[in-house]
């Protein structure tokens, strides 16, 4: 009950106070720029949601193993990695060869949902804070939510941003960049002070 | 600007940008008159260098964008004045620069200037400034008190209502002297009587839709009473957390705003109570006592999807109330 | 007149260094940007990163040079992660040399490096096909853009938000701790993303008198 009740704690602060995108600029890449649709948006998100989920499943008891050892913060991403690398594999090759009509519509997005800073940050930040599996696994899941939370938003901006006569210095990347800035400012109210990274 | 929907023509003149704004300049000289009367000559020099330095601030973005700049655009002079008059008339001038020009050089002009910003600049200058630096921006003289003209102020300063409110306490302050603006507090955002006198006054000139104040101040209003901070009557609850902090007065200025809320009615209605749901949420467990202005920069990112969603609803609603045929 | 017919003339070679020039990875193409908003709070913390950045990526892309075609398309990336994680481990080492509080400082975003955009997105359309030297000089351009826009952003951030540079107190009377805050970090680099395409545009019409140019590179 107690690690229910942790889990979903987390969970919804990792989708809103500690938004992965708005708070740690996680995940902040091209591929949350150049969403235009909400449909491939979600796709995307529930994609990385769920990678999350098994990366954290099977990093977990390999951070234990690896906090015995002496070398911890050098041996991390390689530990970290070969995990996520090899959740990537197994999904890749169970869709690909029992769900082809899967495949053809995430087959893109899997590489960039995988190697995405918020996937490795979100497992980095549970882990460094020596966070129990329940919490992970919860902190886990919200991250890939809030992340798609954030992309939405983002998403709606830049369908708005089209609209507008943006200055032409200022059209793409500038411009979205500026709208998560101000988001990110909206939501630091929640929080009003600095996280630990 | 957008397009206004109008029932009737009742403004004399041409229905351009020009009176839109001379209107809601109009509508806050009495918060301005009223913010002199308690504070002295400090506010009013406050709100005249917001002013000006907000006006200076937009040209420039007109010339570095490299467009001919409109010496009657008073735009940015209401975006200024509605930024001071969130701030305690003991707020150092260099904190009321700092916020008229964040408002105007990044959140108006980067993204096109007047009518096409998504977010409102006002509400953004103000959250800029109040997290940079909170202890200015937070605490209030009480009227009457003599302040400097320049430089910093050496009177008492103490917390407003609102932070009472957060910290579980019951305001000593009146509701009868809450109403009339007798107590420390922003100086635009206390006199209460004076706010719903402009809010009538914008009504009747048809420059805000009566929706979205009356669906966020019932939205917040609904809140204080299912989940007050004070124990004991619900009215009082009511009462205090709608008269503290700048929630009245962003009702009318802030929230209204026509280039940053959505369009259709319904996705007004959406808005606007979704709006004082989400200020009085970041009042109770956000960081600064006051909610209203980063609640408003969520809602304005949400604007396009409540005119979409709120439309799809009703027009599913519509089918299924009147069958299918 | 001599530098515009001869930068007309070596538009190709320039290519090689385009991560240097037009096509910075911050501010042009968007890569890497959770190190250049949430790390350059300092001066040193900017450095330091872009030292680790160095480690990790061109020994990597240098490495995906020789490795060329022999990985099947979709295990690339996670060979080529792997790969920057091993280098991980001497630019760990070098940054608890040169910054030892950056470490903590920097927290989760030093690892991160490991599977930074630049790293994979050059090793995908540039090292796989090209000579070992060439995929050195290109990683090492991007490295230096990269750099340029950290420094330049936490010498600004660092005077306004601690009053310092390199961690020397400068004794000024203001300061404003929201600046070292994330959310300056995006307007910032949005501000120097709206710079760095204004000075492509000018030099696309300037130099090679493209007309069309909306200084976005693709």
């Amino acid at each position: 009950m107690e690690a229910v009740v942790q889990f979903f704690l987390l969970a919804l602060t990792a989708i809103f106070a500690e938004n992965t995108v708005f708070t740690r600029a996680l995940g902040a890449s091209r591929a949350l720029m150049e969403m235009r649709s909400s449909r491939s948006t979600m796709l995307f998100g529930a994609v990385l949601t769920a990678i999350t989920f098994f990366s954290s499943l099977l990093c977990y008891p390999a951070n234990i193993l690896l906090r015995m050892t002496p070398y911890y913060l050098y041996l991390e991403p390689l530990v970290f990695v070969l995990c996520i690398g090899i959740v990537y594999a197994i999904i890749y090759l169970t869709i690909g060869r029992f769900f082809p009509k899967v495949q053809n519509r995430i087959g893109k997005m899997l590489p960039m949902a995988t190697f995405n800073s918020a996937l490795l940050g979100a497992i980095l930040v549970a882990l460094h804070q020596n966070f129990n599996l329940a919490q992970t696994i919860g902190f886990g899941l919200g991250t890939g939510i809030g992340f798609t939370v954030a992309a939405l938003l983002i998403c709606e901006g830049q369908k708005r941003l089209e609209l507008s006569r943006l200055p032409r210095s200022f059209r793409g990347l500038p411009a979205t960049l500026l709208y998560i800035g101000i988001l990110s400012l909206a939501f630091y109210g929640l929080i009003g002070h600095q996280l630990p990274s | 600007m957008k397009q206004k929907i109008r029932l009737t023509a009742q403004l004399k003149s041409r229905d351009t940008t020009a009176v839109i704004m001379g209107d809601m300049i109009i509508a806050l000289l009495p918060l301005c008159v009223m913010a002199f009367y308690y504070y002295g000559l400090r506010a009013a020099l406050l709100m005249v260098t917001a002013a000006a330095v907000s006006y200076a601030a937009d040209m420039l973005g007109y010339v570095i964008r490299g467009k001919m700049p409109n010496p009657k655009d008073l735009s940015s002079i209401v975006t200024g004045l509605i930024v001071v008059l969130m701030m305690p008339a003991s707020v150092p001038y260099f904190i009321v620069v700092l916020a008229c020009l964040f408002a105007i050089l990044v959140l108006k002009h980067p993204f096109g200037g007047l009518g096409n910003n998504p977010f409102n600049p006002a509400a953004g200058g103000f959250a800029f400034v109040a997290i940079s630096f909170p202890q200015s921006v937070f605490t209030y003289p009480t009227p009457f008190s003599q302040l400097e003209l320049v430089g910093s102020v050496s009177a008492p300063l103490v917390e407003s209502t609102a932070f009472t409110l957060k910290l579980g306490g019951l305001p000593a302050h009146d509701p009868v002297q809450m109403l009339l603006g007798n107590y420390p507090g922003p100086m635009g955002a206390t006199n209460i009587v004076v706010i719903l006198t402009c809010l009538l006054f914008l009504l009747y000139r048809k420059n805000i839709d009566w929706r979205i104040p009356l669906g966020f101040v019932a939205a917040c209003a609904a809140c204080a009473l299912l989940f007050p901070r004070i124990g004991g009557s619900p009215r009082y609850s009511v009462i205090y957390e709608l008269f503290s902090g700048t929630l009245l007065f962003g009702a009318v200025f802030v929230v209204t705003e026509p280039v940053t809320g959505p369009k259709t009615v319904p996705g007004r209605w959406a808005y606007s109570i979704l709006s004082g749901v989400v200020t009085m949420f970041f009042r109770y467990y956000g960081g600064f006592e006051q909610g209203l202005v980063f609640a408003v920069l969520i809602m304005n990112a949400l604007s396009n999807v409540l005119d979409r969603e709120m439309g799809r609803l009703v027009a599913y609603g519509r089918r299924r109330l009147h069958g299918d045929s | 007149m001599a530098i515009r017919s001869h930068l007309k003339k070596s538009r190709e070679k320039m290519r090689l260094f385009e991560g240097m020039t037009y096509r910075n990875p911050v501010l042009i193409c968007g890569f890497a940007l959770a190190p250049a908003i949430m790390v350059t709070t300092s001066l040193k913390n900017a450095v330091a990163m872009t030292l680790a950045f160095f480690v990790v990526t061109v020994p990597t892309l240098v490495a995906a040079s020789f490795i060329k075609n022999s990985v099947p398309r979709w295990l690339r990336s996670v060979v080529n992660a792997l790969i920057a994680s091993v280098f991980f481990i001497p630019a760990l080492a070098l940054v608890r040399l040169v910054h030892p509080l950056g470490v903590d400082l920097m927290g989760i975003y030093l690892p991160i490096l490991v599977i930074n955009s630049v790293l994979l997105s050059r090793a995908e359309r540039f090292a796989r096909k090209n000579k070992p030297v060439r995929a050195l000089i290109d990683g090492s351009c991007y490295t230096v853009g990269f750099g340029v826009v950290l420094c330049v952003v936490s010498t600004i951030r660092e005077i306004i938000g601690a009053g310092s540079i390199w961690g020397v107190s400068l004794n000024l009377s203001q300061r404003t701790p929201a600046v070292l805050l994330p959310f300056a970090g995006f307007i910032l680099v949005a501000f120097l993303a709206a710079f760095a395409q204004f000075l492509n545009r000018l030099l696309n019409k300037r130099i090679y008198h493209r007309s069309d140019s909306s200084g976005e590179v693709k």
